[in-house]
């Protein structure tokens, strides 16, 4: 960016040097251009030069106003102003910079931000909880050594029976309350969270099934024990690692069988997951051949009838494979776009004269100004910047394939659009 | 006046034929759009001054659905007429 204040004499400048016409015309021009815009603005209000814009006059209503200074009220008469609203060419040429850039629904990003945040709030308040337990529990066995070792019991039975002994000691007294209410909590948040441990498992199975099926062409059933086993095994791994804080095993033990019934449902959605990608993947062999016998020797066959039909009309053996090999084929105009353009034959030469635009000869030999992009890679070795062109300069109009210059088909439109941007940078 | 018309304008009174007007009319707008877009500002002496703008990215809000959108940051151009230009056309009558 460099914040340069451009005069009209600069503008006329390059105007001359770019069309080839005199600096003395090129004044006249502006000056006439400027009159005639400023006439043509007074006259009727409005004037819209393309690829520029729209100079309009709109009427400012009168409207009272207040000195700042007195703070004396005074009325601003009502006048006429200039307003200026640049075309879409310009607008988008200025703005391309941010060109990339689009609108962003912020609401749609809170909303998925709170579910990773109560997540946190899931785990933050279960290693909170668990440390709290592991607290209680090891001043209960500090305190009552004996009744804590009592086994096969849940969690809710150890406080009953701590409270069915006679009220001996006062400190164990206030430990019940706490841990009762702890271990509620404890069992949601594990509830919880198995189902955000398990969803990553299940997704990188199927994953890794996916890239080894084209290669070995494995069957089903060879497939189906292994989830099994791994998934499991991953369950168990995760639910350790998470519960690793309680020292407890006991409590483990309990809180890690319910998730296991659970992670069965998961199996079975998995298994059915798999099954379906397998099929799709033995679906996806069958068909690969075929792309690959027929894409490579349609693209080159297209591109000699398309260049020279001349040629193709003394050898009818190509003809042939080309009808038998495009007629099933529907694949067929994404090769035409696909594939790199060669310009060997040409429609004719045309020497560019002041105001000679790509632009037009595309509009004048193709139908569309959009296919300048075509003329312009079969003339880069004489053309450095596409919108301008010196004087004099011999353009050679390359013969297209038909499909390619079809304006009527998006599809053509679209890929010489893709290129347009890509030249004009 | 619409682009034809201008064209057809200027084309009677320089005694040029259209075609040539009408070129000159295209090399004139991209090299002012070249300039713009690369940050510079046109001064047409008598005319006006166009100038290409940074709009900062803003936060909108849709009245009716109340998503709020995140706006991003543009370049726009701007067209700050001449104070003679501006005198002329405070003074002249009413549109419309």
């Amino acid at each position: 960016m460099n914040n340069e204040k451009i005069s009209s004499l600069e503008l006329i400048a390059a105007l001359s040097d770019q069309s080839g016409v005199t600096k003395k015309t090129a004044t006249a021009f502006m000056r006439q251009f400027m009159t005639t815009v400023e006439d043509a603005l007074l006259r009727d209000g409005t004037v819209k030069i393309k690829g520029l814009g729209t100079f309009k006059i709109t009427w400012n209503e009168s409207r009272t106003s207040v000195n700042v200074q007195t703070g004396e009220r005074y009325e601003i008469v009502g006048h006429n102003k200039i307003t200026f609203l640049p075309d879409d060419e310009l607008r988008d040429i200025v703005n391309r910079p941010y060109a990339h850039l689009e609108a962003v629904d912020i609401e749609g990003n809170t909303i998925g931000k709170p579910e990773v945040h109560h997540e946190d709030e899931h785990l933050k308040r279960f290693s909170e909880q668990a440390t709290e337990i592991m607290s209680i529990i090891s001043d209960l066995q500090g305190v009552q050594p004996k009744e804590i070792a009592q086994p096969a019991s849940t969690v809710a039975p150890i406080v009953e029976k701590t409270t069915v002994p006679e009220e001996s000691v006062i400190p164990e007294k206030i430990a019940e309350a706490p841990v009762s209410q702890v271990v509620a909590p404890v069992v949601e948040a594990l509830v919880v969270e198995i189902p955000v441990v398990e969803a990553p498992v299940i997704e990188s199975v199927p994953e890794t099934k996916v890239i080894e099926q084209p290669v070995v062409d494995v069957k089903e059933p060879v497939l189906q024990p292994e989830p099994i086993v791994e998934i499991p095994k991953e369950n168990f791994a995760a639910v350790s690692q998470t519960d690793d804080k309680i020292s407890e095993a006991r409590l483990v033990e309990r809180m890690a069988a319910q998730p296991v019934k659970k992670s069965k449902k998961w199996l079975w959605i998995t298994l059915i997951i798999i099954a379906l990608l397998i099929i799709g993947a033995i679906l996806c062999y069958l068909f690969c051949p075929y792309f690959q016998t027929t894409q490579k020797p349609v693209a080159p066959q297209i591109a000699k009838t398309a260049v020279a039909p001349v040629a193709v009309a003394t050898k009818p053996d190509t003809t042939v494979q080309v009808a038998t090999t495009a007629a099933p084929e529907p694949t067929k105009p994404v090769d035409i776009f696909d594939q790199p353009r060669e310009y060997k034959e040409f429609i004719t030469t045309e020497t560019t004269t002041a105001g000679s635009r790509l632009t037009l000869l595309s509009l004048k030999y193709y139908g569309h100004k959009v296919f300048w992009v075509y003329i312009y890679e079969a003339n880069k070795d004489k053309i450095h910047n596409p919108s301008v062109i010196p004087v004099g300069t011999k353009i050679n109009i390359p013969k297209l394939d038909p499909a390619l210059i079809d304006k009527h088909d998006a599809r053509s439109f679209q890929k010489a659009s893709e290129l347009q941007t890509l030249y004009t940078k | 006046m619409n682009n034809k018309e201008l064209i057809a304008e200027l084309a009677r009174s320089l005694e040029l034929p259209k075609e040539k007007v009408s070129g000159l009319l295209e090399i004139t707008i991209a090299a002012m759009a070249e300039e713009l877009s690369n940050g510079n500002s046109v001064n047409m002496q008598g005319f006006g001054f166009f100038e290409a703008r940074r709009k900062e990215e803003r936060l909108s809000v849709n009245p009716r659905t109340k998503v709020r959108t995140l706006i991003p940051p543009k370049q726009v151009v701007v067209f700050k007429p001449s104070n003679l230009l501006k005198d002329k056309v405070k003074e002249s009558p009413r549109h419309e």
